[in-house]
């Protein structure tokens, strides 16, 4: 399992790295995105949207962290399925299936490296959010924060599973994470928080996973709050990720049935 | 080495997905029936036949890569179903049209990859990548993008590549068909010499009938899924005249 992973994290290094302007943009994009934010927050006068009280009152800290998590967990939720969708438009994904590889080693290699991108990209809007501007994650717990990210990766990942079933099986684009994706900007309190929302919307935003995700990761990043005092929406994230990965395993498990029995590889 | 056993196969067009399919053409198509063959250990089989005859669906089969629908298959006495995990450890799969490298990278960088998957760490898999593209007589392009590679490269790499875990089975689908006659014949040299001298078991499908006449040790005629005869080679020309008599002769 090691070899594969670390071979696909090689292989895709070595792709990423052969257009190097390709690869610097995605630092310097958020090189420009976090400004952009800040000036958006400035509009923000303090104490002007009472649902900002739990950030601190400050916006540009609130839409950080929900910028930086939504871009990690998206890519988290559709790099499989991506991958598989590239392997499928080249042509290699019949040479994968054919070597002894076992498929979750293979779906874990080859999501790996875009997963590494995303987590770098998080880790640059933070750095540069409280290096350049002025931010409330001072009082950030650790444990809160790594929990939280912890689970909501847990949950995100069952999602992708079933993303990357869609695509193996109906050799189409992946049109489950870009859906989920849109829709968890929308509802769960990326860029403003789910208590704005009309009451039904509020309620539909608690079916997703990044809404937890994103509601305990800003209580730990930016109030400080520890494990006990997320276990609401830790326990949902738990809730998500059980329920989910089952019904994800057995996608998985259909699709490559599948496509084994009706020889519809590639696109 | 390799025992099939009634071997067949139905394409059927699932009913969940006819939105995402074209509508048009048969529900579903036979393209082996009651295929039963034996190949030793060193031995090379030739599947010869018409288009569609279901040459490629067989290979396929036996690369685990379809499922039949019936009878079955062993590779090594591992099922090519139940233990495709086993079966996929003991072959090599090259075919003629194979797309399946990563343009942007060298031969190397491309068989380091697929040396990784067979479960080789770094220093191990540059190893055999090295000796498999010297083997295919590829090492001056080694360091090349495969981009720049003419399908007749591409194809030897595709023959590296199923050389690299230094498989018991090896499965040529249509090896040399954009090869020039010098490649050509290097790869009937070193077919045979991985059949006799390190005893490698090898299937391989081609229209050409020559090259069957000359690598293999037997060579199964199929027609319409169906395997009409298996002719022994017994002397330049007898594969070709049996091939004629059951096919009839091209105008």
């Amino acid at each position: 399992m090691t070899a594969t992973i670390l071979a696909c994290l090689r292989r895709d290094y070595l792709l990423a790295s052969s257009s190097r302007l390709a690869l610097a943009w995605q630092v310097v994009a958020v090189g420009f995105a976090v400004p952009t934010l800040y000036y958006l927050g400035r509009m923000v006068h303090l104490g002007a949207v009472p649902a900002l009280r739990a950030a601190g009152g400050d916006y540009f800290t609130f839409v950080v962290v929900g910028v930086a998590a939504a871009t990690f967990f998206s890519a988290m939720m559709g790099a499989c399925a991506a991958a598989v969708r590239n392997e499928q438009l080249g042509g290699t994904i019949e040479t994968l299936l054919v070597l002894p590889a076992s498929f979750p080693a293979l779906a874990l290699g080859v999501s790996l490296w875009a997963i590494l991108v995303a987590a770098g990209q998080a880790c640059v809007y933070f750095a540069l959010a409280s290096m350049v501007f002025p931010t409330h994650l001072a009082h950030a717990n650790p444990a809160g924060v790594l929990c939280a990210a912890a689970l909501t990766a847990a949950a995100q990942v069952p999602l992708g599973m079933l993303a990357a079933a869609f695509v193996l099986l109906f050799r189409r684009p992946d049109l489950l994470t870009g859906t989920l994706a849109s829709v968890s900007v929308l509802l769960a309190g990326v860029f403003y928080p789910t208590s704005v929302l009309p009451p039904a919307l509020r309620r539909a935003a608690e079916y997703l996973p990044l809404t937890h995700g994103l509601r305990a990761l800003r209580m730990a990043a930016i109030q400080g709050a520890g494990p006990a005092a997320l276990a609401g929406d830790l326990a949902a994230l738990l809730a998500f990720a059980v329920g989910l990965f089952p019904v994800a395993v057995l996608a998985c498990r259909f699709a490559l049935h599948e496509i084994r029995r009706s020889g519809a590889f590639s696109a | 080495m390799i025992d099939i056993c009634n071997l067949g196969k139905v394409f059927r067009r699932p009913a969940w997905a006819l939105a995402a399919r074209p509508r048009t053409g048969a529900r579903s198509v036979r393209a082996l029936r009651d295929v039963t063959l034996t190949v030793g250990r060193g031995e090379v089989l030739a599947l010869v036949g018409p288009n569609g005859a279901g040459k490629t669906t067989l290979l396929r089969i036996l690369a685990t890569l379809l499922l039949p629908t019936e009878g079955s298959a062993r590779i090594g006495g591992a099922d090519v179903v139940r233990e495709s995990g086993r079966a996929k450890r003991l072959l090599g799969l090259a075919a003629g049209d194979d797309q399946g490298f990563y343009w942007r990278l060298s031969g190397l960088e491309n068989l380091e990859f697929f040396a990784g998957l067979l479960g080789m760490h770094a220093a191990a898999g540059r190893r055999r990548a090295t000796e498999a593209l010297e083997r295919a007589d590829l090492l001056p392009m080694a360091r090349e993008p495969v981009g720049r590679y003419s399908t007749g490269l591409r194809q030897r790499l595709a023959i590296a590549r199923a050389l690299l875990g230094d498989p018991p089975v090896l499965l040529f689908d249509e090896p040399t068909r954009s090869l020039d006659p010098v490649a050509a014949a290097g790869f009937r040299t070193l077919a045979a010499a991985l059949a006799r001298e390190h005893h490698r078991t090898v299937v391989m499908a081609t229209h050409n009938l020559e090259e069957a006449e000359l690598l293999a040790d037997r060579a199964a005629i199929l027609t319409g899924g169906i395997v009409r005869e298996t002719v022994a080679m017994d002397g330049p020309g007898g594969l070709t005249r049996r091939y004629h008599t059951l096919l009839g002769r091209p105008q």
